[in-house]
């Protein structure tokens, strides 16, 4: 029987990697706050996706979420039950249900090994199948992600980048997971094998009933790909919300900033006056500003948000924003 | 009318490898206007880098076998030995890339790489260069100038040193600017300073660009005329506004297709074309989208022509469907798309 809540639930989830001086092991001089006190939630059979520039903890965060790194406080609990920090803690039977897909899919693919060893070897390693019974497995999922059972043959560097990306999937999909990691599945990928791969993850999902965390840096595709939508800014989340609201009716300035630097496929948008794009670049997240994070790039800051950190607040239609001047209603002209 | 300042006519670009001569690029003719910008789409192995490296002599060093003509401001390029064409490349027409890492010189400050560059075609002073080095990095939108021509590549942020890049491509005034994915490695925000930055070089400048990408959005953005590339040829040519509005090849519908737009409800489905791209070494006889091609008929063994079909002498394109045909099927599927919640 399945626990009512959330399939997987972070709190107050905290990773900060050290900064030591010194050419052997020095002191610690300093902090990098890659991810700073996140909490979310995913449903069973729905998918989150997680937006936000490079170096916003992204990928720190899924990568926690797995315990491929411990976080530095905080909690993850999946299917109701709280999660060791460490993968190698966690009870097998949790392990195999969150598996991860990977960005790059020339570098996720041993090189030297068949592609039915690549989606057999986590049967193997979880012990869950052995001999036919493992093939009946790998012959499934390659047929589950629309490669035949004769591929599983040949080796990686015979597949073209999104082959590869569905071996990556077969893969995940060979231990019958109920959560897929995905972080930018489809950034290497070209827009037309993008299309075939974001059609897979959402195929997947209604017939199999996963549920995703997947991390991307095109909205568009997040859109199309996610029931939800979280944005991250150094190590925080400022909005959450279902993905067509967050995409059509920002609230946090931050994200008004994504989605109008975000190019539409449209000569006739151009120049869109509504256009507000975020000055200067992203602070290191080694010395975050204080209180807003955003506030030294937001057009709406005042005073209180240099003093005063805005919480994570709740707005019409299940959506949420960490800001104290949002832009809903009226205020949202501007 | 002032003749274009880049002029490339019937331009054939092989590799010969051990299973046969690749060809990279097959028969491309295209010009760009000062002032304007051109965007080369297609997807990765489509030869538009081959294509970009190749108007600058780049590919010469990899042993390509290059025909037909690349005539920049009256003078056919593609005849130009190397020294010449060391003149050429940072004074007349330079060129970004996608990686400003790689193309920066790590061990060396973010300044002398400018002053490098700035002297390599002109006999200025050190401190003159040094001064002009500043200068450019402040008109491509670099805070602190004078603090970052002492860093070193390693030390700025991405978008800093694609800017920087942009300055050092800019050092001499080039007419034309090749721009190889320069924001495919940035983040949005990022990408879309970059792209004004652009937008504003080639107004207040003049310059031409050729902007190579994957990106239909970035293309939307800023290109004034558009060329589709498959297999090695230009599928569909012309005016931004025209591609967008009224595409002719249906390798052009399906790549529109499948892009998922933020500023629409998903669609149930995106569009995906089935099968890959072919092998540049045989490509299939014929029009070369061919065997993907949902509405391939018995003329398409032969090689359509690039030619204006669709009542714009401006649009070009490579199909033997008949325009009213077309029509007929992307209103079919434009509906299908709506009952998809479109």
């Amino acid at each position: 029987m399945r626990a009512d809540g959330p399939l997987l639930e972070v709190t107050d989830l905290v990773k900060h990697f050290p900064i030591a001086s010194g050419v052997m092991r020095g002191r610690e001089i300093g902090r990098v706050r890659a991810v700073d006190g996140v909490s979310l939630a995913i449903g069973e059979g729905e998918s989150l996706g997680l937006v936000g520039e490079s170096g916003c903890g992204k990928s720190t965060l899924c990568r926690t979420v797995l315990g491929l790194v411990e976080p530095t406080s905080g909690s993850v609990r999946f299917d109701g039950r709280e999660l060791a920090a460490a993968s190698r803690r966690r009870p097998p039977a949790i392990r195999r249900q969150m598996q991860m897909v990977f960005q790059d899919p020339y570098a996720s693919l041993n090189p030297r090994k068949r592609v039915s060893q690549i989606v057999g070897d986590p049967l193997t390693i979880h012990g869950v199948a052995t001999g036919a019974e493992r093939d009946r497995v790998v012959g499934e999922a390659l047929d589950r992600v629309g490669l035949a059972p004769a591929h599983g043959d040949r080796y990686p560097h015979e597949f073209s980048g999104g082959e590869r990306q569905r071996i990556g999937i077969a893969r995940a999909l060979a231990l019958d997971p109920r959560l897929i990691v995905a972080d930018e599945p489809v950034s290497a990928l070209d827009v037309s094998i993008q299309a075939q791969v974001v059609n897979l993850l959402e195929d997947l999902r209604d017939e199999l009933g996963l549920a995703y965390l997947l991390v991307g840096h095109d909205l568009g595709v997040v859109r199309q790909a996610c029931d939800r939508i979280a944005v991250m800014y150094l190590g925080k989340v400022v909005e959450v919300g279902p993905a067509d609201a967050v995409c059509s009716t920002p609230i946090h300035p931050y994200t008004r900033s994504l989605v109008s630097a975000t190019p539409i496929p449209d000569p006739g948008l151009r120049g869109r006056g509504d256009r507000v794009v975020a000055e200067g670049d992203a602070p290191s997240a080694a010395s975050p500003p204080p209180a807003c994070r955003f506030h030294p790039r937001c057009p709406r800051a005042t005073g209180l948000c240099a003093e005063l950190e805005p919480q994570l607040v709740g707005h019409d239609d299940g959506r949420f924003a960490a800001c104290h001047h949002p832009l809903t209603g009226s205020a949202a002209s501007d | 009318m002032a003749p274009p300042l880049l002029a490339i006519e019937e331009l054939r670009v092989g590799f010969a490898t051990e299973a046969g001569t690749v060809r990279a690029v097959d028969g491309v003719s295209l010009t760009v206007e000062s002032g304007r910008v051109l965007g080369v789409v297609g997807e990765s192995g489509c030869g538009k880098s081959t294509l970009a490296m190749t108007i600058l002599g780049l590919t010469r060093g990899e042993g390509a076998e290059v025909s037909g003509r690349i005539v920049l401001g009256g003078r056919d390029i593609a005849a130009l030995d190397e020294s010449a064409l060391r003149r050429l490349r940072g004074a007349e027409a330079a060129m970004i890339f996608q990686d400003p890492l790689a193309s920066l010189h790590p061990l060396q400050r973010i300044g002398s790489q400018i002053v490098e560059a700035i002297r390599a075609h002109r006999t200025v002073a050190r401190a003159a260069a040094a001064a002009r080095a500043a200068e450019l990095l402040r008109e491509v939108g670099v805070p602190d100038p004078e603090r970052r021509l002492r860093e070193y590549p390693h030390q700025l942020s991405g978008g800093m040193r694609q800017r920087a890049m942009i300055a050092i491509a800019l050092a001499n005034e080039p007419r034309l600017l090749i721009a190889d994915e320069p924001t495919t490695a940035v983040d949005v925000t990022v990408q879309a300073r970059i792209l004004a930055l652009l937008d504003r070089l080639r107004r207040e400048r003049g310059m031409a660009v050729v902007l190579i990408t994957h990106d239909l959005g970035v293309v939307a953005e800023v290109a004034d005329e558009v060329a589709v590339m498959y297999a090695g040829r230009i599928v569909e040519r012309g005016p931004v506004e025209r591609i967008f509005a009224d595409p002719q090849h249906p390798y052009t519908w399906s790549l529109l297709a499948s892009v998922p737009r933020i500023d629409r409800p998903p669609a149930r489905r995106l569009a995906q074309v089935g099968g890959r791209p072919p092998s540049l070494i045989a490509p299939p006889a014929g029009c070369h989208f061919r065997p993907r091609c949902p509405h391939e008929f018995d003329r398409c063994s032969a090689v359509p022509g690039l030619e204006p079909r669709a009542g714009d002498p401006g649009h070009l394109d490579r199909c033997w469907l008949d325009p009213e045909r077309k029509r007929e099927l992307r209103e079919a599927a434009a509906s299908a798309g709506i009952e998809d919640g479109r």
